[in-house]
């Protein structure tokens, strides 16, 4: 799906920056959520000897005076991929780094959510890599890291993070 | 889109998922924090105009 199309089915978003480069956007049902891309220098643990833009993704309810959970909303994956391609944009070396939540043994299916986000906007633009780092029998955390396909410095990225994932020695 | 799936239960695996997820519960937080704001409900607000905005056009 194309960028145009993506925006027509989106929320509209603002781009409120700071630190932490905050988005944020509100649904029909007056949910707003606000996204924040936090630049995660510790990610690949010196393994690099170039300098990698890579930035944890989070999206959270901040307000929801619904007294409901949040529903379904279908123009809501659009949103975030539009955010997505917004932040993409501005630098083509960044890396996307997400963690699903595990606190409530829920990790799955927000798993299955992030990779729905993705599908709208990944054409064959992006490298994404799955891990599931398993601790023990019932903890597990599923994590994915989003590099564009045309960022010059992408096999070296993806083999440090596999390196890392399999604890080989630098 | 090229996908790589892996699984892994190395040590150094589990510590960077455990930095991450705090990290994560960090941005959460902030997140609670900034909605406090009055600025940011300006925004809001601003943004359920324009969603009402665009509901109307759309009819």
């Amino acid at each position: 799906m194309n960028l145009e199309e993506i925006q027509k089915n989106s929320y509209p978003f603002y781009f409120i920056g700071g630190q932490n480069n905050s988005y944020v956007f509100v649904t029909d049902s007056k949910i707003s959520y606000e996204i924040k891309f936090k630049s995660s220098d510790y990610l690949f643990d010196n393994r690099l000897d170039f300098p990698v833009s890579a930035y944890e993704f989070v999206i959270e309810v901040a307000i929801n005076d619904t007294n409901k959970k949040p529903a379904t909303d279908s123009k809501m994956p659009f949103a975030i991929a539009s955010i997505f391609m917004d932040f993409f944009q501005k630098n083509k070396e960044q890396v996307f780094v997400y963690i699903c939540d595990s606190s409530d043994s829920r990790q799955e299916a927000r798993r299955r959510k992030f990779n729905q986000w993705v599908e709208l906007f990944k054409g064959d633009k992006f490298i994404k890599v799955d891990t599931k780092i398993t601790e023990s029998e019932t903890i597990a955390y599923y994590n994915s890291i989003l590099i564009r396909t045309d960022n010059p410095r992408i096999s070296a990225i993806v083999n440090a993070f596999i390196d890392i994932a399999n604890d080989y020695q630098k | 889109m090229i996908t790589i799936t892996m699984e892994t239960s190395s040590p150094k695996a589990i510590a960077l998922a455990r930095r991450m997820m705090e990290s994560k519960k960090l941005l959460q937080q902030e997140i609670k924090e900034d909605a406090k704001s009055p600025e940011f409900l300006k925004i809001i607000n601003q943004l359920i105009l324009q969603n009402e905005s665009r509901r109307n056009t759309e009819k």
